[in-house]
């Protein structure tokens, strides 16, 4: 595959891999590959532009927004980057001062409003941020992004309620991504609310095939759910009233969880003997598994 | 190599064949306009198309709707799982518009892997 093609896999992932974008361009920009012509040039000195102010290369990446500054003299977005240069070589006061400028002219620059949240993020006011991210999701409440970043937020203070929220905005918006319904079910289960946390474990596996974390979630939780209806039991005979347990008002009968904790150690096995994984992991799983 | 050389061989050959088809489309549609026409001069009361014109058209719009579809690129699974496949979950959590960059990239490799492009 070719650079290029790798260069816009990358980018469309949105993964953050710095060195390996500096590593693809570094023979297109010193060939002079990298024209006009090009398909997708200018996304690719973005893109190299984001790369080399995340491996601190200042230099390279004024050099490449000096290129995209002729080309584009007039965008906003642009204009962006150089508040994003200012970030990374700690001028954080000059960044804010630039957004405050494009906000100022265009109340809708998305991108610009959350780069003065982001700032917040980086000079570590979390709280701060947070607040600021909820008078945008006030506005912009179809930003999945946004509430995804608040709900990181939110979990960096252990607020798991308001967290667990955010991925319900998240999940609505794309209600088949498994990755979302994982995190919601881990939300769940450290807050206890062992019956969502089982549902959305279920969820995780039935969107994706042999997803090894959420078998793993299955097993924890529905094994769990049965130690605490068996600790319910007792302490409700002894006491004569049924106890009320908190997060397992809707799960399955005893029956069904057992079923589901043999069925999440069997895909567990499975897994890991078919990708021919290195002998000690599997042992210590099924060592555990065996408990 | 040899694989892509034969597919493309056959993508050739499919796009010739759907060039073919199209051909013999505009050739039935030319003949039943010519057997109306006709028809109408003579002035015979069955207007219904012979049954050749009509085999020919179905024929030829069946074989194009092949070749079209084996002559064009690779075509991608339409599953939502298999699409999500080629995401991880550090490119689904990445969050591009909040990321920070005063973090300690810059100490990790200072060998720079690359050097500022040589241009004005």
């Amino acid at each position: 595959m070719s650079s290029l093609a790798l260069l816009a896999e990358i980018r469309q992932s949105s993964e953050r891999l710095p060195y390996e974008v500096l590593k693809l361009a570094e023979p297109l920009l010193n060939n002079n590959q990298l024209t006009s012509s090009t398909e997708d040039a200018w996304l690719v000195y973005e893109q190299v532009f984001l790369a080399a102010l995340d491996e601190g290369q200042i230099d390279l990446a004024k050099s490449l927004l000096h290129i995209l500054r002729t080309r584009f003299p007039a965008s906003q977005r642009v204009k962006r980057l150089y508040g994003l240069v200012n970030e990374a070589a700690g001028h954080p006061d000059e960044s804010q001062n630039l957004y405050a400028e494009i906000t100022s002219a265009d109340p809708t620059n998305v991108l610009a409003l959350k780069r003065v949240i982001a700032l917040l993020k980086a000079q570590g006011k979390l709280a701060l941020a947070a607040n600021e991210l909820v008078a945008y999701l006030d506005t912009h409440g179809n930003d999945f992004e946004a509430w995804l970043e608040l709900s990181h937020l939110y979990l960096a203070h252990h607020m798991y309620r308001q967290a667990a929220f955010c991925l319900e905005e998240v999940i609505l918006q794309q209600p088949a991504n498994h990755y979302f319904h994982l995190c919601y079910a881990e939300i769940n289960y450290s807050m206890g609310q062992w019956d969502i946390a089982l549902k959305e474990y279920l969820r995780v596996v039935e969107l994706s095939t042999d997803n090894v974390r959420g078998f793993y979630g299955i097993k924890v939780t529905a094994d769990r759910i049965i130690e605490m209806l068996a600790s319910g039991a007792r302490a409700g005979k002894s006491r004569r009233e049924p106890q009320a347990l908190s997060g397992l008002e809707n799960v399955p009968q005893v029956p069904v969880l057992e079923k589901l904790s043999l069925l999440a150690t069997e895909r567990l096995v499975a897994a890991y003997s078919a990708n021919n994984a290195a002998a000690a992991p599997a042992k210590a799983l099924e060592d555990w598994l065996k408990q | 190599m040899t694989a892509s050389n034969a597919s493309d061989g056959l993508k050739t050959v499919a796009k010739a064949v759907a060039v073919v088809a199209f051909v013999c489309m505009l050739h039935s549609g030319y003949a039943a306009r010519e057997f109306l026409l006709y028809s109408k001069s003579i002035g015979r009361q069955d207007l219904t198309l012979p049954i050749e014109i009509v085999l020919e058209c179905l024929g030829a719009l069946g074989v194009m709707i092949f070749a079209v579809v084996l002559g064009v690129g690779e075509l991608k699974p339409v599953s939502y799982e298999a699409e999500m496949k080629r995401y991880s979950i550090d490119g689904v959590f990445s969050r591009p518009s909040f990321q920070v960059y005063n973090h300690r990239g810059r100490y990790l490799r200072p060998s720079r892997p690359a050097e500022p492009a040589a241009k004005d």
